[in-house]
């Protein structure tokens, strides 16, 4: 079972994604209100895989940002816009060369095992995560070009950069720079991953137990008063206790959120929405994740999708609307550019920009000189046939994408495109792709970062060097206003810049977009205000169930 | 009993000797994967510098030759020491804390599933007319010729959502235990039953049977207390058998259910080709078979009272 | 399917061949749908009308349309293919295996025969879904690695049946006579040896199909063995896995494909033991 946040994984159906913006829904009942908010009792989530390591500091995986939410507190907090607003941070100042953030901090605040909250505790966590021997897979990419930490004052400090990055507080609001204990980072740095007891953090809850492979106890921090303003809840939680459970299967999470063995289910599939919402008793939460959706990355580094028209040529073939309609039984939609709608800095100009055209695809694939045909079907050139190959890797693919992808291979076998899935372990795979021996791999990066798009298309962001440049794109064009976007603090400038790439990325053809992922949860009668925070992600600070 | 026990020190060397065998093997087959094991430890991930995998390659140990991999484990192994996770980054007794008891609980019940199928089909079908005879002996050839985890996906089909009789999730009390433990003993049963009946078939026609009978005893005091004890006998000898069933059966049971246990992380494990636990859990499943055997040669005079040394072979 | 068991089970007492007849029948169909499925279905197996996803059994469709409306019987038809090389050829593999280790065990000296049998016992402490998982981890997933898997799995338990018979000869004087002849001892061991094995290796054989086919679909349930879109089995069940609740049909077919064959060749197995025991009037 798939348990990391690879690349693979972040997207779309495994992002999580539920905001408070146009495009969330709720249907079949009631979930955000049902009368006061009641205090005490338990709320059990059900998820799909449990993480490997609990460390923040160290996973990639979101279901790590989702579940350590709930113990591990930011400096800031993302709206449901983009902006930013004072959470363990009072209040905040950037230099004018954007290289240094200052930040003063809330003194009321304190760790659940008693330390207090301060600029010391601030730079001991950074330092962790920068660390060598911490073996940060997410957290050190994303705290970018951190340089270190001075502290000003007791609860004042300033952390300096070693170049602009605009990205820099939406870094920090995310739960990969939340704060540990400075007692707990002495005191058993070995185990912070296992999680339970040794995950202490500022949070609503505490960590008070974790059984592998089957759940999870989080207990109900009295003392938490330092919500962002935005909660609705000012105070502690109202539940005393959260219990996660781990339930891999589709059909067994559905299961037990419709016979109420949890009240929340996260990742209902597509093909049970339908019947789901006529449930009584149940209602279903949906929201667009945010980020890079899921895409089918072409490989502009060798032929044949060195050519913008074979590139066109593949796009043109796949209905891309039908077979979202058909995998998603309905409930997702298809994807006209490399970002979800829910995305700051997402385009609209690209929707409708191209269309399912196979007539269309069979011309430019003539003009390209492939208009032989061999025994199977499938075009030729010079006796040589139009085969594509599609690396992926089984344990870490969903198997709706998988359907996704054969269906694609399908549609490009109309117009006579071979298209070869070919699976590889993860061992294998990595090295193939960095050295590029595909022409098209496909994944989605779940995120509310537009910068998003500098990790997966500029230049410098190459797989190899721990990028995730899947259609392998040297665009100067491109790079240039990625940088600019990055290094300007000028929000309208930035929209527009982001604007821009995503146009570009779309008349290009360097992806075939796909489908918009969503997130849908399933929500029991007796379970009411699970929110969700900016970044997407299911909160249950001011959660409540009835008795 | 002494000729038994005398038999127990060579029967250990010889557990020892397998559970070195398959140390060495789980270590050879694991080390000969290609590919790096870097990017194993990482899986597909992206955000991996060059700084980040040298600092994998040290913790881990990779750089060392191979043979000072191997001696490692071997001495660590012998510690209890059974490693450190790739995946997990824990140390692996920790991955498979909790795991154990979801399986042994799963094992155990379908154990006693199987035999109550077994015995249960055999002391229904003895003695019986033609008729029931054959109905039980398709049912055991269905029963060992359907692949259990699609009678689990069957019973999930039919008796979780369309008729709402069982639990389909996870790991929640003894009603959620009931259909993953019987999809595991069907096959199993099928197999015991058909070899208990066989036996009993053979027993009923031995002499002790006939004496037995003129002693005035009932057809059912002769097939509950002499022969079933017979019966027992090859239920034994099948025990190994048993054990690599119910592991193997596991993998699929633990998977098709979505149950936690050490089926499940096995399947994680050698996807994601997990060294330290895949070999962690090839030697768990060497040493259940070993002890499982030891205990099954102890067990056989305990069974079979011909076998205690100087018994005659005329009483039963 | 328990009816025909039922008749398996009595033809079997009764001694009369029907049993045996009928499941020689079931795979001489599944040996048609292997060789040209054609001829069974028309419909292209890989063929997707994503309009047309999970329909319910009947009309164009008799076993209904999977996630991407392909027609799951001829999905269940084409899939024999891969699903029966994998089984059959694992056997094959098995066999192969065991005789040549059991033969050089048994032929090849004492020093040989003890590391070869020590190996067996190490190997034949795992279960053989684990062994094969193992194997499946060193040389990846695919349809022909699962096969080498399962077949190298298989291998322990006919070398050790290999090796016994063979031995039993060797020790019978023959071999002793032959090579006093002047005969070289190899092609003494394989020219006696082979007719005494063939018997019990067969019957095992067969049984073991049974096994095979269920193991080789197992990995192909775990994700382990054939890419998409290929048809098979165990990949089918996996892929209808999803659709249990909504969709009965994608998950039960391709299962009474399974059901069919391993039942077919378990009757023949039982039978030939059968006949075979009996021909030999075991003491």
């Amino acid at each position: 079972m798939p348990t990391r946040r690879s690349f693979l994984l972040l997207s779309a159906g495994s992002l999580a994604a539920v905001g408070l913006t146009a495009c969330s829904s709720t249907s079949g009942g009631t979930s955000g209100s049902g009368g006061a908010p009641r205090d005490g009792g338990t709320l059990t989530f059900s998820t799909d895989v449990e993480p490997d390591v609990y460390d923040p500091h160290v996973s990639p995986a979101d279901i790590v940002g989702v579940l350590l939410r709930n113990v591990f507190d930011s400096l800031v907090a993302q709206r449901s816009d983009g902006t930013f607003e004072p959470w363990l941070a009072k209040e905040w100042e950037v230099s004018k060369d954007g290289k240094a953030y200052s930040f003063r901090l809330r003194e009321d605040v304190t760790f659940t095992d008693g330390t207090p909250f301060d600029a010391e505790a601030v730079k001991a966590n950074f330092e962790h995560v920068v660390a060598p021997a911490t073996k940060s897979q997410y957290a050190a990419t994303l705290i970018g070009p951190y340089d270190r930490t001075e502290v000003t004052g007791a609860h004042s400090l300033t952390v300096h950069l070693r170049k602009p990055y605009a990205s820099f507080l939406h870094a920090l609001s995310t739960t990969y720079l939340g704060f540990h204990s400075p007692k707990a980072l002495r005191e058993h740095p070995g185990e912070l991953a296992a999680g339970g007891r040794y995950s202490v953090g500022t949070g609503p809850f505490t960590f008070t137990s974790r059984v592998k492979g089957q759940k999870l106890v989080f207990t109900r921090n009295g003392a938490y008063a330092w919500t962002p303003e935005s909660a609705e809840n000012q105070g502690p939680a109202h539940i005393r206790q959260l219990v996660v459970t781990f339930l891999p299967e589709n059909a067994t999470r559905v299961g037990a959120v419709t016979s109420g063995q949890t009240d929340v289910a996260d990742f209902l599939p597509a093909n049970r929405i339908a019947t789901l919402k006529k449930q009584p008793g149940l209602s279903v939460l949906s929201h667009d994740s945010p980020g890079v959706v899921y895409q089918y990355f072409l490989n502009t580094g060798r032929a044949p999708f060195d050519e913008r028209d074979a590139r066109l040529a593949v796009r043109a073939a796949v209905d891309t609307e039908a077979i979202t309609k058909a995998v998603f039984a309905g409930q997702y939609r298809r994807a006209w550019g490399p970002l979800s709608p829910s995305t700051p800095a997402y385009a609209k100009s690209p929707e409708d920009s191209w269309s399912y055209d196979p007539d269309r695809a069979g011309e430019l694939l003539d003009g390209l000189g492939w208009t032989g045909r061999d025994a199977d079907g499938y075009r030729t050139k010079g006796g040589k046939r139009f085969s594509l190959t599609l690396l992926y890797v089984p344990a870490y693919t969903k198997a709706e994408r998988r359907t996704f992808d054969t269906a694609v291979q399908d549609a490009l076998k109309k117009v006579g495109v071979e298209l070869k899935l070919n699976p590889l372990d993860a061992g294998s795979y990595t090295p193939v792709r960095n050295r590029g021996e595909y022409d098209i791999i496909a994944f989605a990066w779940g995120g509310s970062d537009p910068d998003l798009l500098r990790t997966v298309f500029h230049s410098k962001s190459q797989l190899a060097d721990g990028g995730a440049n899947g259609s392998r794109l040297h665009d100067a064009t491109i790079d240039g206003w990625l940088d600019e976007a990055g290094a300007t603090s000028d929000p309208a400038r930035r929209t527009e810049l982001y604007g821009k790439v995503q146009q570009r990325i779309v008349a290009q053809a360097y992806t075939v977009p796909a489908f918009v992922g969503t997130r849908q949860l399933g929500v029991r009668q007796r379970a009411h205000g699970v929110t969700f925070d900016a970044s997407a992600w299911p909160l249950f600070q001011g959660a409540w169930v009835d008795a | 009993m002494p000729e038994t026990l005398r038999l127990v020190p060579r029967r250990l060397a010889a557990g020892v000797l397998v559970l070195w065998g398959a140390a060495t093997l789980a270590f050879l087959a694991l080390h000969l994967v290609p590919g790096d094991v870097v990017d194993t430890v990482l899986g597909p991930g992206t955000a991996a510098t060059p700084a980040l995998r040298e600092q994998i390659r040290l913790d881990y140990g990779l750089g060392d030759p191979l043979a000072v991999q191997y001696l490692r484990q071997l001495a660590d192994l012998a510690h209890g020491d059974l490693g450190r996770s790739y995946q997990l980054g824990l140390p692996v007794s920790q991955v498979l804390e909790g795991q154990v008891a979801p399986t042994v609980e799963l094992a155990l019940t379908a154990t006693a599933l199987a035999l109550l199928i077994a015995f249960a089909a055999a002391v229904l079908t003895a003695g019986r007319g033609r008729v029931v005879r054959s109905l039980a002996s398709g049912l055991e050839l269905l029963a060992v010729s359907v692949p259990s985890y699609w009678l689990g996906i069957l019973g999930l089909t039919f008796l979780s959502y369309r008729f709402g009789l069982l639990p389909a999730a996870g790991d929640s009390g003894p009603a959620a235990l009931l259909l993953p433990a019987l999809t595991l003993a069907l096959p199993i049963g099928g197999v015991l039953a058909r070899v208990v009946r066989q036996e009993l078939d053979e027993a009923s026609g031995r002499p002790f049977a006939l004496t037995v009978r003129a002693r005035g005893g009932t057809e059912r005091t002769l097939l509950l207390r002499h022969t079933l004890r017979h019966a027992a006998l090859p239920v034994a000898t099948l025990s190994g058998w048993i054990v690599g069933s119910l592991l193997g059966g596991a993998v699929l049971t633990e998977t098709v259910f979505a149950r936690p246990g050490l089926g499940r992380v096995l399947v994680t494990a050698v996807t994601s080709k997990d060294v330290p636990v895949v070999t962690a859990l090839v030697l768990l499943s060497a040493a259940a078979f070993v002890v499982v055997n030891l205990l099954v040669d102890l067990a056989y005079p305990v069974i079979d009272p011909r076998l205690r040394g100087a018994g005659t072979g005329v009483a039963v | 399917m328990s009816a025909l068991a039922q008749v398996a089970g009595r033809g079997a007492r009764l001694g009369m061949p029907v049993a045996p007849a009928l499941a020689a029948l079931v795979l001489a169909l599944w040996a048609v749908a292997v060789a040209a499925p054609g001829l069974l279905v028309a419909a292209d197996p890989d063929a997707t009308d994503v309009v047309a996803a999970l329909r319910p059994p009947g009309g164009a469709h008799p076993f209904g349309t999977d996630e991407l409306g392909r027609d799951v019987l001829s999905r269940v038809v084409h899939g024999a293919r891969l699903s029966l090389t994998i089984g059959f050829g694992a056997t094959a593999l098995g066999v192969a295996g065991g005789l040549l280790l059991g033969l050089l065990a048994a032929s090849g000296g004492r020093r040989l025969d003890q590391l070869v049998m020590r190996v067996q016992d190490v190997l034949l402490a795992f279960p053989e879904l684990l062994l094969a998982l193992l194997v499946v981890t060193v040389v990846g997933s695919g349809t022909g690695n699962v096969l080498v898997a399962i077949g190298v799995a298989a291998v322990p338990t006919y070398a050790r049946l290999v090796r016994g018979q063979a031995l039993t000869v060797i020790r019978s004087g023959y071999v002793e006579a032959a090579a006093a002849l002047g005969v070289r001892r190899p092609l003494v061991v394989v020219r006696h040896v082979l007719p005494n094995v063939a018997g019990p290796l067969l019957v095992l054989a067969t049984i073991g199909t049974g096994t095979t086919v269920i193991s080789g679909s197992a990995l192909s349930f775990l994700g382990l063995g054939a890419a998409p879109p290929a048809a098979e089995w165990g990949a089918m069940l996996s892929d209808g896995r999803e659709f249990l609740a909504t969709a009965w049909w994608t998950a039960t077919f391709p299962g009474l494909a399974i059901v069919s064959v391993v039942l077919s060749v378990t009757v023949l197995g039982r039978h030939l033991q059968g006949r075979s025991t009996r021909g030999e009037g075991r003491p």
